[in-house]
C-alpha cells in the first residue's frame, strides 16, 4: 500500500478563504499543527498566525464515485491573538502549538487549542434552521409593541443556509510559566493535561480557575537544569496512565493512582547509547521530539532527530523496533547544529491499525515504515508532483556511490522545507501532511477503489 | 547510507563533518573547538531571541558541559599539561561552568520572571569575587582555548578564533545586563556590590 498514495485534494492554498500565491507566504501562514478528530470526518490545522482551519470530508457523490471523501474548508477562526506580558516584558506568540479534539458527545464538536501559555476550548456547531414567528419579537429580534400583539402563534423552525458557528467555551490561562508543548485529552472525557518544558498540569474540562500539577521537574536551582519535558500523552483507555518524553531521550510512564504528584515514574524507557556512534551531538539527537501511544495502547512510538522507535510497554530497556528516518544526516550533524536544524521537532504518527508509521523529514520528504513487511518509502509533498489524483512516486536520497536517475543527493536537500507535522486518519489510509504553508491530503488508492 | 567498514574516499570536509572520530586526534580537537565556538555563539545570539526555547538552551548547555568535562579529564590525565598551567585549568573549568549556569539562569529570568535581573548580577559577583575580575577570568579562559587549538592546529586563523570567542562572551555579559539596566546604573550597582 505504501507506494500507492494518491492526492485527494491538493493543498491549503486552493482551499483557504483568501487565495494565496505559493511563492509568497508570510510567517503567520506556516502550519504549526494538524489533527484529525476521532471519526476522521474533520481535520483541524493551526498556524503561526493563531488561526485554526477546520476541514470536513464531503460525503460521496453519486455522479462521481471517485470523488468521494474530499476535504473542504468547514470553518476558519482566530483562536489566539498575540499578547504582551507586561509584568515579564515578554511577547506571547499567537502560534498554535497543538490542537486536540474531544470525543464527540452530541451534535456539536469540541476542540482544545493552545499557544505557548493559554489553552482554549472551542465549540464548533452547525445551524441550518432558524426560528420564525415569535410572539413578542419581530424578525430582527426587537420587542414588538405589545398593543399590536392580538393573537398567539406558535414559532416555527424554517430552513436556512448552513452556518458553522465557532464559539470559545473555556479559557485555561495562567498555569504555565514555560512553553506548552503538548495537550492530551484523557479517556475519561472529563480531564485533560497540558505539558510545558518543566511541568505537567491536569485540568477538568469544565473548570478553568484550578489545575493540578502532576509532574514538576524544575530543579530548585535553574543552574542544575539538564533536562526538559518535550511531549506528553494520556494512555488511550487507561485513564490513570500517561507518558512523557524528555530531552535526554527517556520516556517515563506515570500512574496517577500511585500519588498525586507523579514525580516518581512507574516505568522508565531508555535505550543505552551505542558507543560506536558517540559524538558531541549524541544527546541532542537522542532528544525525543514526539511520543504517541498506539491505538491498541500496547506500544509507544517516539521520534528523535534521526530515528523513529516503537517501544513495548512491557519492555523498558530497549525499543522493539528502530527505523532510520534519514541516517545520511549523521555525518552532517555539525552543520545541522550550526544552522539550528538539529533542534527541529519532528512529529510521528500511527496508522489506524498500528501497522504503519509515518514521520516527516527535510526537502518536503516524509517517510513511512511498514512494521510487518519492514518496507519503507520516502515520499514527497510538492506542488509539482501532487496534481489531484496523481500517484506519488517514491523518492530516493543518494548517499555516495551509484546514483540512479531521479535520485537526489544529500547535498542538494533543502533544509528549509521540512515536514514537522503529519496526521493519519483514525480508520482509513488518508494522511494529512503540513509542508510550510501547504496542507497536503493523500489517500491510499487501493483503499479508495475498494469503496 | 554509509555502512560501517565501507571504503569511501574522504575529503577534508567529510572528515570535519564525520561525527564519530577518535578522541585525542587533531581532527577531534578541531571539531571540539568548532562545536565550542558554535555553542558560545548560539548562547550569545540566544539572548537576543524573542522567544527563547528552553529545550534548545538546555541541549546547548549540556553540550558545553560535555566538552568541559572532557577538557577537565584530559587535564587531570596530563595530556595537555605541558601547554597549560594547572591554576589556569581550574579557572577555565570554573568559568565555563559559571558561564553555563549563568546562561540558564538568565534564560529563567526571561521565561519565568520570578528572579529579578539583580539576582543574576549578585550571583555573578558572588562567584567571581568581583565583577572586574570576572572579565579577566573570561579572558584567561578563552586565552587557554586559544592555546589548546594552537597546539594542535596550525592552519586555523587564531586571531579570528580568539576574537570570536572573546567578543561573544563579552557581549553576552554586557548585552544581557545592558538590556535591563543602562550602563551608568550598572556601574553604580557594581560599586555598591563590590564595595569599591
Amino acid at each position: 500500500m505504501l507506494n500507492t498514495i494518491q492526492v485527494l485534494c491538493s493543498d491549503i492554498t486552493t482551499l483557504s478563504l483568501e487565495a494565496k500565491q505559493f511563492a509568497s507566504y508570510t510567517e503567520a501562514d506556516i502550519i504549526s499543527t494538524v489533527e484529525f478528530n476521532q471519526t476522521g470526518e474533520l481535520l483541524a490545522t493551526g498556524d503561526k498566525g493563531g488561526r485554526v482551519v477546520i476541514f470536513q470530508r464531503e460525503p460521496e457523490s453519486k455522479n462521481e464515485p471517485n470523488c468521494q471523501g474530499e476535504y473542504n474548508v468547514y470553518s476558519t477562526f482566530q483562536s489566539h491573538e498575540p499578547e504582551f506580558d507586561y509584568l515579564k516584558s515578554l511577547e506571547i506568540e499567537e502560534k498554535i502549538n497543538k490542537i486536540r479534539w474531544l470525543p464527540q458527545q452530541n451534535a456539536a464538536h469540541f476542540l482544545l487549542s493552545t499557544n505557548d501559555k493559554t489553552i482554549k476550548l472551542w465549540k464548533v456547531s452547525e445551524r441550518d434552521k432558524r426560528p420564525e414567528g415569535y410572539n413578542l419579537k419581530d424578525e430582527e429580534g426587537r420587542l414588538k409593541d405589545l398593543s399590536t400583539v392580538t393573537s398567539l402563534q406558535v414559532p416555527v423552525l424554517k430552513p436556512m443556509d448552513l452556518m458553522v458557528e465557532v464559539s470559545p467555551r473555556r479559557i485555561f490561562a495562567n498555569a504555565h510559566t514555560y512553553h506548552v508543548n503538548s495537550i492530551s485529552v484523557n479517556s475519561d472525557c472529563e480531564t485533560y493535561m497540558s505539558a510545558d518544558d518543566l511541568r505537567i498540569n491536569l485540568w477538568h474540562l469544565a473548570i478553568t480557575d484550578r489545575s493540578f500539577n502532576i509532574v514538576d521537574i524544575k530543579p530548585a536551582n535553574m543552574e542544575d537544569l539538564t533536562e526538559v519535558i518535550t511531549a506528553a500523552e494520556f494512555h488511550p483507555y487507561h485513564c490513570n496512565l500517561f507518558v512523557y518524553s524528555s530531552s535526554k531521550g527517556t520516556l517515563r510512564l506515570c500512574d496517577m493512582r500511585a500519588s498525586a504528584l507523579c514525580d516518581k515514574h512507574s516505568k522508565l524507557f531508555e535505550e543505552p547509547e551505542d558507543p560506536s556512534n558517540r559524538s558531541f551531538f549524541s544527546e541532542i539527537i537522542s532528544s525525543i521530539s514526539d511520543v504517541k501511544f498506539s491505538h491498541s495502547g500496547r506500544y509507544l512510538l517516539t521520534r528523535d532527530y534521526l530515528t523513529v522507535k516503537v517501544w513495548d510497554l512491557n519492555m523498558e530497556n530497549k525499543p522493539i523496533e528502530t527505523y532510520q528516518v534519514h541516517d545520511y544526516l549523521r555525518s552532517k550533524l555539525c552543520s545541522l547544529y550550526e544552522n539550528d536544524c538539529i533542534f527541529d521537532k519532528f512529529e510521528c504518527a500511527w496508522n489506524g491499525t498500528d501497522s504503519v508509521i509515518m514521520t516527516g523529514a527535510y526537502n518536503n520528504f516524509f517517510r513511512m515504515f511498514d512494521r510487518n513487511t519492514k518496507r519503507d518509502v520516502t515520499l514527497e509533498a510538492s506542488r509539482e508532483s501532487s496534481k489531484p489524483r496523481a500517484v506519488l512516486k517514491p523518492r530516493r536520497v543518494c548517499t555516495g556511490g551509484k546514483r540512479r536517475k531521479d535520485d537526489i543527493s544529500v547535498d542538494s536537500l533543502d533544509f528549509t522545507k521540512k515536514i514537522l507535522h503529519t496526521a493519519w486518519h483514525p480508520a482509513e489510509n488518508i494522511i494529512a501532511i503540513a509542508a510550510t504553508n501547504n496542507l497536503y491530503i493523500f489517500q491510499d488508492k487501493v483503499n479508495s477503489e475498494v469503496h | 547510507m554509509i555502512g560501517k567498514g565501507l571504503k569511501r574516499k574522504l575529503s577534508d570536509d567529510d572528515l570535519l563533518e564525520t561525527a564519530v572520530m577518535q578522541k585525542g586526534t587533531g581532527l577531534y580537537l578541531d571539531q571540539r573547538q568548532s562545536v565550542l565556538n558554535i555553542s558560545l555563539d548560539k548562547f550569545h545570539r540566544g539572548q537576543m531571541m524573542a522567544e527563547p526555547s528552553l529545550r534548545r538552551s538546555v541541549l546547548i548547555a549540556n553540550t558545553l558541559r560535555q566538552i568541559q568535562d572532557e577538557i577537565r579529564q584530559e587535564n587531570s590525565v596530563g595530556v595537555l599539561a605541558e601547554n597549560l598551567e594547572p591554576s589556569n585549568n581550574r579557572e577555565e573549568d570554573f568559568s565555563l561552568s559559571s558561564a553555563i549556569s549563568s546562561i540558564l539562569k538568565e534564560l529563567d529570568v526571561v521565561l519565568d520572571g520570578s528572579s529579578s535581573p539583580l539576582d543574576t548580577l549578585v550571583f555573578k559577583s558572588d562567584r567571581s569575587g568581583n565583577y572586574a575580575d570576572g572579565y579577566k577570568l573570561c579572558d584567561s579562559v578563552f586565552g587557554n582555548f586559544e592555546v589548546l587549538s594552537s597546539s594542535y592546529l596550525n592552519d586555523v586563523p587564531l586571531d579570528d578564533l580568539f576574537l570570536d570567542i572573546d567578543t561573544s562572551v563579552y557581549e553576552r555579559e554586557s548585552g544581557s545586563l545592558g538590556s535591563v539596566l543602562n550602563l551608568n546604573e550598572l556601574e553604580h550597582i557594581m560599586e555598591i556590590l563590590v564595595g569599591s
